[in-house]
Order: structure tokens, then C-alpha cells, then sequence
């Protein structure tokens, strides 16, 4: 079981990491679960091709394909959200309304901006939200985000653009609506 | 050997830029244009200030049980056993250095916990300077008197921060906000100093020791921390660090005046 040892050993401090792509990808805390559980296994078999450089992004590949399979296989999660489990502060993001919880006197000014960010994060298209996810969350270098989506190193940076150009109107966008304080 | 770059060029730099993707030289490049050219240099701060704010969310927690169901998942799937691996040198240099960064990692964590007022103090200090340069709705009192900003925070922080005038010194209070670093709301004060700004952050030093001045920079921003038995104080601005740290000496001294004085008096403040 020495393999088993090791893999252990090299992949499972990257469980928040797989986890939290696997959370923006599914955008559901349970399947993000099952994605991650099914990846570490389709990764423990396929061990013996891991080259042993980078963990991380080869962990973190397999996470993300394990995510897009699913996610096309089972196509009502692409437009449908369940709305039984989907956190709140994502939901009301998704349905494009203003944070129902956002009374600016009883919340801190952090949290409410938080959730926002959180909330506009969650409405970028796929493609864009894993390049802000793994560079942002997960501190990838182009060179990386590259290797984990499969594109060149050119495309990851014009979706990095275009990623942080869209967060920037969707922020702004909410920022109108809230509230400014003065006295 | 300058190389000069156009505003058109700096903005598909801004990216690679902020992610630290630059060569040494395109980034000095890049420094020498942003530093003489507002308009770019607004845009610099923009993305950086977003990059924070996102950064600052961190991960989604991971649930508890995880970890047990992958093993379990693991443990059920031993009929698939990988086929056996040597470990190769490659795979050795790889597993030491995967634990010298552990042991880095670790010493990073003991200064992390015993340092000044806490989590990369400079990197969290700064990235609030820009959130408050960038963010004027940000400034919710809008005061250059002591005596308006400091009853302002009653009962939007824990504690009643210390508010110094060192306007007679030239630097004028501008006015006052809450924001978040190292896991707690904390007070914001923001001075002026000509067309700079000055962001003084107060928080409660929970370790209660006394520390002489720190002072580091990131980003092109100078930042000076130290703390008295009571609070940890950090300055963040865009000025020189000889007249930030001429700023964070009359804060210090001013703020200990403060301290003496509410120790020695009746607590007659309002």
C-alpha cells in the first residue's frame, strides 16, 4: 500500500483546493462533494501516470473534467438551480436580484461587500469563472491555468482579461443599487 | 537601456502585471510609465483593488467529513490497485522539496501567528489603502476634526480608537471608515499629505505587547506597523517612506499622549 501512502500523502492537502473548484464549478455544495470523491479516485487510478511535478494542477485537472463531464452529462445543471440547497446569497445573485439580507445598518460593511463579490463571481460564464477561481483562490501562474484548462498560455490571459472586465460591470453594476453613507 | 511603453501597450500588461507574470524588465518598464501617468496608474490600482476583493473571499470551507469519504471512496476501490511505481530520483527531489516547502511553510506560520498586528500584515494593509483610494463612498465620515470621527465608531468597532489631529503638522484628518483585516472589523482613519492620501488602520493588539515601529512596502505603497500595549496601528501610503515614517512617529507620539492621559485622568471623554 505504499502508493496509497503516497498518494495520500501528495494529494490530499489539495482537497480545499479541489473542493473549491469543484464549489464554483457545480455551484452546489454536495455535488461538489461527489466531484471531488469521484476525482480522487479517477486520479488514485491513473497514479501511476501522475510525471510527479506539479500536484496541484494535475489534481485540479482532473477535478475540473470531473466537473464538466458531469455537468454536460446531467444538463439540467446548467440553467436549472435547485433551489432547495443553493446557499441563498448565490441564489438571489443567480435570479439577478438585489442580497434580500443586505441591510447595510445590520451588516458589516466586509460581509456585504463579500457577498456581493461572491454573488458576481458566481454569475460569470464557466469558462471565465474557473481562470478567476484558480488564479484568485488558488494563486496558479498562467503557465498552470493553462495546463489545468488545456489551452495555451495566450488564451488563459485573454480570458483573465475578460474575466476581471465582466467582474468589474457586474460589481459596478450592483454598486449603484447599495447605498452610500455619510453623515 | 530604458525600454519606453505607450498607454495602448501598459493596458494588456495591466493582468500580467498585478499576477506578478512580467519579465524584470517589461515590469520596470511598466513601473516607469505607471508611476508618471495617473490615468494608467488608476487603472493599475482598479485591478489590483478587484484581485484583492476577490482574493480576500478565500476558499469555499471545506466540509469536515471530506477527507474520510475520499479515503473510504479510496479504501472501497483497492480491486483497482495502481500498477507499482518506483520511486524514481525525480520523485525523491520532488518529495524533498515537497517537504522543505512544508517546513517552510511551517516557520512562515510560527511568524505569521507572533508578528505584528497579523495575517501578511503588508499585503492585507495595503490592499485596504487602495480599497479606501478606490472606493470614496468607502469614507463614511467625513470630518476633519477628532471629536466628529472618533464618537463615529462607537458601535461599529469593539473599541474607541484613538483619532490624533496632526493637522498643525501637515497632516489633516480627512475623515474616517470601518474595514476588515485579520478577521476583525477595525477602524480606518484617512489623512492627507498634499495630493496624497494616508490610511491609518487601529486595531485591538490582542497580544497586548508593545512593538517598535516595521515598516515594508508592496505594490509601490509604503506601510509602517507598530503597537502600544492597547492597539497595533498600520500605515499605508503612496508617499515617500521618509515622510510616512515622519507621519507614523507623530501618530505614535500623539497616540501615547492620548494613552497617558485617559490612564491618569477621570474618564471624562466623551
Amino acid at each position: 500500500m505504499g502508493d496509497r501512502t503516497e498518494f495520500e500523502r501528495l494529494f490530499l492537502p489539495h482537497l480545499p483546493a479541489a473542493y473549491n473548484l469543484a464549489r464554483w464549478l457545480t455551484r452546489h455544495p454536495a455535488d461538489a462533494e461527489d466531484m471531488v470523491q469521484e476525482a480522487y479516485l479517477r486520479a488514485f487510478r491513473a497514479f501511476d501516470r501522475f510525471s510527479g511535478d506539479d500536484g496541484k494542477a494535475w489534481i485540479l485537472t482532473i477535478v475540473r473534467n470531473a466537473c464538466l463531464t458531469s455537468l454536460k452529462r446531467d444538463s439540467r445543471w446548467r440553467n436549472v438551480v435547485r433551489l432547495d440547497t443553493v446557499d441563498p446569497l448565490e441564489l438571489h445573485a443567480l435570479v439577478g436580484q438585489a442580497n434580500p439580507l443586505g441591510d447595510p445598518e445590520k451588516h458589516l460593511f466586509a460581509k456585504r461587500d463579500g457577498e456581493r463579490v461572491r454573488a458576481a463571481i458566481a454569475r460569470l460564464p464557466e469558462d471565465l469563472r474557473e481562470i478567476i477561481v484558480l488564479r484568485e483562490f488558488e494563486e496558479l501562474s498562467y503557465a498552470q491555468i493553462a495546463r489545468v484548462v488545456d489551452v495555451p498560455v495566450g488564451t488563459v490571459m485573454s480570458r483573465l482579461s475578460r474575466a476581471r472586465a465582466h467582474l468589474r460591470e457586474l460589481l459596478t453594476e450592483k454598486a449603484e443599487h447599495g447605498q452610500t453613507h455619510k453623515l | 537601456m530604458d525600454r519606453r511603453i505607450s498607454c495602448e501597450e501598459l493596458t494588456d500588461l495591466i493582468n500580467p502585471y498585478v499576477d506578478g507574470e512580467l519579465s524584470a524588465q517589461d515590469r520596470d518598464a511598466f513601473e516607469r510609465h505607471v508611476a508618471a501617468c495617473a490615468n494608467c496608474s488608476r487603472a493599475v490600482a482598479e485591478t489590483m483593488a478587484e484581485s484583492a476583493m476577490v482574493r480576500r473571499l478565500g476558499r469555499h470551507p471545506t466540509p469536515p467529513g471530506l477527507e474520510d469519504r475520499v479515503r473510504a471512496a479510496l479504501d472501497a476501490d483497492a480491486g483497482h490497485k495502481p500498477r507499482p511505481r518506483r520511486m524514481s530520483l525525480d520523485r525523491r527531489l520532488y518529495v524533498a522539496s515537497h517537504l522543505a516547502a512544508l517546513v517552510v511553510g511551517a516557520i512562515a506560520a510560527v511568524l505569521w501567528t507572533t508578528g505584528p498586528p497579523k495575517p501578511d500584515p503588508i499585503g492585507e494593509v495595503v490592499s485596504g489603502h487602495i480599497r479606501g483610494l478606490l472606493n470614496e463612498q468607502f469614507k463614511v465620515v467625513d470630518s476633519s476634526t477628532p471629536h466628529t470621527v472618533r464618537p463615529w465608531f462607537a458601535g461599529k468597532v469593539e473599541f474607541a480608537p484613538r483619532v490624533p489631529d496632526l493637522s498643525e503638522s501637515g497632516y489633516p484628518l480627512l475623515g474616517g471608515r470601518v474595514d476588515y483585516l485579520a478577521q476583525r472589523t477595525v477602524a480606518v482613519l484617512m489623512y492627507g499629505r498634499r495630493e496624497h492620501r494616508i490610511t491609518l488602520f487601529v486595531l485591538p493588539n490582542a497580544t497586548r505587547t508593545h512593538r517598535e515601529p516595521t515598516t515594508g512596502g508592496e505594490r509601490g505603497f509604503h506601510a509602517v506597523g507598530w503597537s502600544d500595549a492597547e492597539f497595533a496601528y498600520w500605515a499605508v501610503s503612496d508617499l515617500n517612506a521618509r515622510e510616512l515614517r515622519d507621519f507614523s512617529d507623530l501618530a505614535r507620539n500623539a497616540t501615547a499622549t492620548t494613552a497617558r492621559r485617559a490612564a491618569g485622568a477621570a474618564p471624562s471623554t466623551p
